[in-house]
């Protein structure tokens, strides 16, 4: 028979999740610098009403647009965890927490 | 609580099922017997243990209703077993007497940090062991 | 111009909670950042659209890389700011490399030289747009020629910055009127940029699809993305972002709050986006409509009059003229403060010497220095505009001095992220990169000969052609800005770095490099005061000088309550001291501060504990005290000797308390017993005799127990107070040696003891000693034999020796011995090995030690042996006293 699992191994995968939105949120720079260089690789022909500029142009702001988006949508779930912890990588603490008590527990 | 009390009043048969026990771990024969005899006539069952080393499973065996807890031991100090205790899931609600004749105001801060609920400096009368024991075990 | 002082009023009059509410908006932080989009980027955008493609984007994706990594960068940065007090981007690096001030004065001039173009850039767009709309409609004219209302524009704007920047004193008091003019600013700006590229997409191409025909089919559509300045300008405009003084001033120093950054983060960028969004089709579609030879930098506001939208072009104005205004306010705000606190207050304490005790009213200095400042600054870029406009200079000054301003980045990021940063590393980077940028980019900016001779451009000084400015080591072919930027920023953070790693921070240095490194570890950890001397009157009367009267007291009484002292004067701890700096330095700087508390503290002589808290901090600056000890060699010794004497007498307190608890324990012990069976007695009448006689002898042993230990007690303290008078005679070592044996076993056979002289006529061998205290010592340790001897058959041998001028007696059993752990404190008060069995005190081998030692002799445990050994080593003949 499978145990039903305790509020515990809850909180703890809820934690791995924010932890992968945090690193999620520290990769995102990343990802917006080699988007807008992908228009450099493919340096379109920019011929005379060729429709390129038009095209990158609304490639830019496509990726803008949804990095923003997607930002945003990060940090509105990591929010409550952020703020809690004053900006301060509340989520380590978090993490290290429960060990902490239980050195602390015979006190 | 009234219970209690008249078991006390009719403490010289006192039945097995209601006699509360004490386990007093303390190195000094002397206090020993004299604990020992003050407790016992007026009900309780006493055992003792006087060193520092095995009092945690002194404590485990005997499973005593209260404890009074000498804080300087050969062996091993009050402060540690008294930390073990609290530790303890079963034992941490365990009522403590912590007896110390060293009488400085950091030792009771010490006992009290650690969790102990009653604190004495030794000499004592009589008397006030008999109260405090009372007031530890729902008396 | 009205509208901005009204709102301005509005929000510096709003009630504190109704303040704190409109100001605590993330919206407003965010909203303020879009000073980076100044009238260059309003008017200019589209020009630069008009000219160069796509390439324009770059200007805003740059900072918009810096928000989407605002957890590596802002969230550092502003932390560190808000922490330390930060008033501008020199104080922050000044104060990173151990409050230089040298550094910041750099760093404030390059500020100034890129700022003040800047601000002409914003008069020529205002005065522009102004005769553009003066052309259309001639009764506007009446306001005469356009150099008449830049003037009129920059005193406005001087006016303003001085009225609402310089209202508070303290920085971190944030200028709230300011910022809620700006926050307004940005709204209308966008809204006029967007009313305009809806009113072009629609209104004039008709739809989306139509537009984009339009864009392709103008010169725009020509234009090719070049790698190299799309790379090099992103990251141009990220640097800049960052280190830009106004830029400094609404991301670090006006932040209300850092969770802020949690919505700015991701809102700014799509300010950012959405300024951008109608830029291409407006510029593609001003190309079509307009003139050949119309100015693309005007179109925002020309192709709407030339469609006959007059209102619409109100609009635009409106934009512009805010986009311009609102850099203008912030950019002379932050320079003023830098220029005020780096070169004028400094300046001003040298002259007048006594640092804070001249009289006259610091505050007062502050306010009219940083006044002049923000009106020597807007008049700056008036007479720049005045000199240069009509030239191409202006155009182009946009990058240029994001490039000046970028210089500044090596040092500020290396600042953040590494400890091994130094000052020396700072200043060679930020100077290099400086000249270098003023070599290849900023001289040649304003045209050939202008400030450069074409002969230099075209072959280098001296005809030396690797040092053209424009081909530095003979790189020839690079678009001459990215050409400048590469080269610049590339011997800047090379020097910075080698010169970083090869030179030696100052211990001010190393703190303030771990606690900007680490500021997530200790946002509060403590830097460099000690001053237990400083006089608190004089620290309040120049902070009532600086801060000004109510807050200076209210600072310094609050202080007092924590110190839990009543009125106005708390004690100079280094704690209070190292907070009136902080708050100093919001208002005049880190360097300035640190040198004013130095003044006051540093004048009067060292006390004792700032002698001993300097030498903690010696041991703990373990890595540098070499260096220390170079320049202090002095200081160290003493406070080092000072420190071992305060060790010495920190060790005999606790001694003394050891002690005390131990004769408390032992006293109370046997009361104990005493107290409870005497009780037992008391009360017990119907006790059994047997037990009664039991009770009391337990009584009798303990009472005896006690006098022995008030015995030994008194014993000890005469022998250790010296007080103790021997009486020395002469005796045979021998008798002394039975008559312990028999006094120590008395007349009990637990113990075998032999006694052995080598050589044999020892046993005659004569002792001039006290021989009474010589026999306690025997019997003692006889005794313990007796009491600690744990083998089958207790055996002790006896044996003396003759050792040169003295006689060595070694006393040693078959038990078990001392523990390896126990020996090096047998001889210390109280030091009993196990349990109380012995019932003895504990006592007796320090009052052992103490006899023997009053005889001239020593005693010692012989580790190693069989059982327990003793060894007593006694001169034949004790030493008189």
């Amino acid at each position: 028979m499978i145990r039903p699992r305790g509020p515990s191994v809850f909180l703890e995968r809820r934690i791995y999740r924010m932890r992968r939105k945090l690193d999620a949120l520290r990769l995102m720079p990343l990802l917006a610098g080699i988007l807008f260089l992908i228009p450099l690789f493919i340096q379109p022909d920019f011929g005379a009403a060729s429709g390129a500029t038009s095209r990158v142009m609304i490639y830019v702001f496509l990726v803008w647009a949804g990095l923003i988006v997607m930002l945003g949508a990060l940090l509105h779930q990591l929010r409550p965890y952020l703020r809690s912890g004053g900006l301060d990588l509340p989520l380590e603490a978090q993490m290290a927490s429960p060990a902490s008590e239980k050195e602390r527990a015979p006190f | 609580m009234t219970d209690a009390q008249m078991d006390v009043g009719a403490s010289r048969a006192p039945t097995a099922a209601s006699q509360r026990s004490v386990l007093i771990i303390e190195d000094e024969a002397n206090i020993i017997e004299a604990l020992k005899f003050i407790l016992s006539r007026e009900g309780w069952q006493v055992f003792t243990h006087s060193n520092g080393h095995d009092a945690f499973d002194a404590i485990q065996r005997h499973q005593p209703d209260a404890v009074i807890l000498d804080v300087m031991l050969p062996g091993r100090s009050g402060y540690d077993i008294l930390r073990d205790l609290r530790a303890e899931p079963g034992l941490a609600d365990l009522p403590v007497l912590m007896l110390t004749a060293r009488g400085q105001s950091k030792d009771q801060d010490m006992a009290q940090s650690l969790g102990a609920n009653l604190f004495m400096t030794k000499p004592f009368a009589n008397a006030q062991i008999l109260d405090a024991l009372k007031q530890l075990v729902g008396g | 111009m009205l509208f901005l002082f009204s709102v301005a009023f509005w929000a510096e009059r709003l009630p504190a909670h109704a303040k704190a509410r409109w100001f605590n908006l993330p919206i407003i932080y965010t909203l303020s950042l879009s000073v980076y989009c100044t009238a260059w980027t309003f008017y200019g955008a589209v020009g630069y659209a008009a000219r160069s493609g796509l390439e324009f984007l770059t200007i805003y994706l740059g900072p918009s890389l810096i928000m989407f990594a605002w957890w590596w960068s802002l969230r550092k940065l502003v932390r560190v700011g808000r922490s330390q007090k930060i008033t501008s981007v020199a104080d922050l690096i000044s104060s990173r490399f151990g409050k230089s001030n040298t550094l910041a004065v750099l760093v404030t001039v390059l500020a100034v030289i890129g700022t003040t173009p800047y601000i002409a850039l914003q008069l020529q767009s205002v005065t522009l747009s102004f005769a553009a709309f003066a052309k259309a409609d001639a009764q506007v004219d009446m306001l005469g020629n356009t150099g008449s209302i830049a003037l009129a524009v920059a005193v406005g704007l001087a006016f303003f910055t001085v009225l609402f920047g310089t209202r508070n004193l303290d920085v971190n008091e944030r200028h709230s009127g300011v910022v809620m003019a700006i926050a307004v600013e940005a709204v209308v700006k966008l809204l006029a940029l967007l009313a305009v590229g809806v009113f072009v997409i629609w209104g004039l191409n008709g739809g989306v699809s139509s537009s984009l025909q339009v864009i392709d089919a103008s010169p725009i559509g020509r234009q090719p993305i070049v790698p190299a300045r799309w790379i090099g300008l992103t990251l141009l405009a990220a640097a800049a972002f960052l280190s830009l003084p106004r830029m400094f001033q609404v991301l670090v120093v006006e932040n209300q709050n850092e969770e802020h950054l949690l919505t700015a983060s991701w809102a700014f960028p799509a300010y950012l986006m959405l300024m951008s969004l109608f830029v291409v089709p407006i510029a593609a579609t001003g190309l079509k409509y307009m003139p050949a030879g119309a100015n693309p930098d005007l179109f925002v506001l020309t192709l709407p009059l030339s469609q006959g939208h007059e209102g619409l072009a109100l609009l635009a104005y409106l934009g512009g003229f805010s986009s311009a205004t609102s850099m203008v306010i912030v950019a002379a705000i932050a320079v003023s403060t830098m220029v005020s606190n780096h070169i004028i207050t400094p300046l001003w304490l040298r002259a007048g010497g006594g640092g804070a005790h001249i009289s006259g009213d610091i505050r007062v200095v502050i306010l009219r220095s940083r006044r002049l400042s923000i009106t020597g600054v807007v008049l700056l870029g008036y007479l720049y505009y005045h000199f240069s406009s009509g030239t191409s200079a202006l155009a182009a000054i946009g990058l240029v001095s994001f490039a000046g301003i970028a210089q500044v980045m090596p040092a500020m990021l290396g600042g953040l992220f590494w400890r091994g940063a130094t000052r020396s590393g700072a200043l060679a980077g930020v100077s290099i990169g400086a000249l270098v940028w003023l070599y290849c980019l900023f001289l040649p900016s304003f045209g050939s000969s202008v400030l450069m001779p074409d002969q230099l451009l075209a072959n280098g000084p001296f005809g030396i052609s690797w040092l053209r400015p424009h081909a530095l080591f003979g790189v020839v072919g690079f678009d001459p800005l990215i050409h400048a930027v590469f080269w610049s920023l590339l011997l800047n953070t090379g020097s910075f770095v080698i010169i970083s790693l090869i030179s030696f921070p100052s211990p001010v240095e190393r703190l303030q490099g771990a606690q900007f490194v680490n500021v997530f570890d200790h946002s509060d950890a403590p830097r460099g005061w000690q001053g237990q001397t400083a006089q608190t009157e004089d620290l309040l009367i120049m902070a009532q000088r600086i801060l000004g009267a109510p807050q200076a007291q209210a600072l310094f009484s609050s202080a007092a309550q924590a110190q839990g002292l009543d009125g106005y004067l708390p004690d100079p701890t280094p704690d209070f001291l190292r907070q009136l700096e902080r708050e100093l330095s919001g208002t005049v700087g880190a360097a300035t501060a640190h040198a004013m508390i130095g003044q006051i503290t540093g004048g009067v002589s060292v006390s004792v504990q700032d002698l001993m808290a300097v030498a903690d901090e010696t041991a703990q600056m373990m890595e540098y005290s070499s260096q220390l000890e170079r320049q202090s060699a002095e200081l160290t010794r003493t406070a080092t000797q000072l420190r071992a004497a305060n060790d010495k007498l920190t060790q005999l307190s606790v001694q003394k308390d050891a002690f005390l608890s131990q004769v408390s324990h032992e006293l109370r012990t046997p009361m104990t017993s005493i107290r409870a069976f005497s009780e037992i007695l008391r009360d017990g009448a119907d006790l059994p005799p047997e037990a009664r006689a039991k009770y009391s002898s337990i009584i009798n042993e303990e009472a005896q127990r006690l006098t022995r230990l008030l015995d030994d007690l008194l014993d000890l303290s005469v022998l250790e107070s010296g007080t103790v008078q021997l009486n020395l005679r002469s005796g045979a070592l021998k008798d002394v040696v039975d008559a312990a044996t028999q006094s120590a076993l008395a007349g009990q056979a637990d113990l075998a003891v032999k006694v052995h002289f080598i050589p044999p006529h020892m046993k005659a061998m004569r002792l001039h000693t006290d021989l009474d205290r010589l026999g306690q010592v025997f019997i003692n340790l006889i005794a313990n034999a007796r009491k600690y001897c744990d083998a089958d058959t207790p055996q002790l041998i006896i044996t003396a020796q003759l050792r040169g001028a003295f006689v060595q007696i070694d006393f040693a059993d078959n038990g078990s011995g001392v523990p390896r752990d126990a020996q090096d404190v047998i001889f210390e008060k109280f030091a009993r090995l196990s349990d109380q069995k012995a019932g003895g005190a504990g006592l007796g081998l320090a009052i052992c030690r103490e006899i023997v030692e009053r005889l001239g002799g020593a005693i010692s445990y012989v580790p190693g042996g069989q059982g327990a050994q003793f060894r007593v080593s006694l001169p034949i003949r004790a030493p008189k006293l």
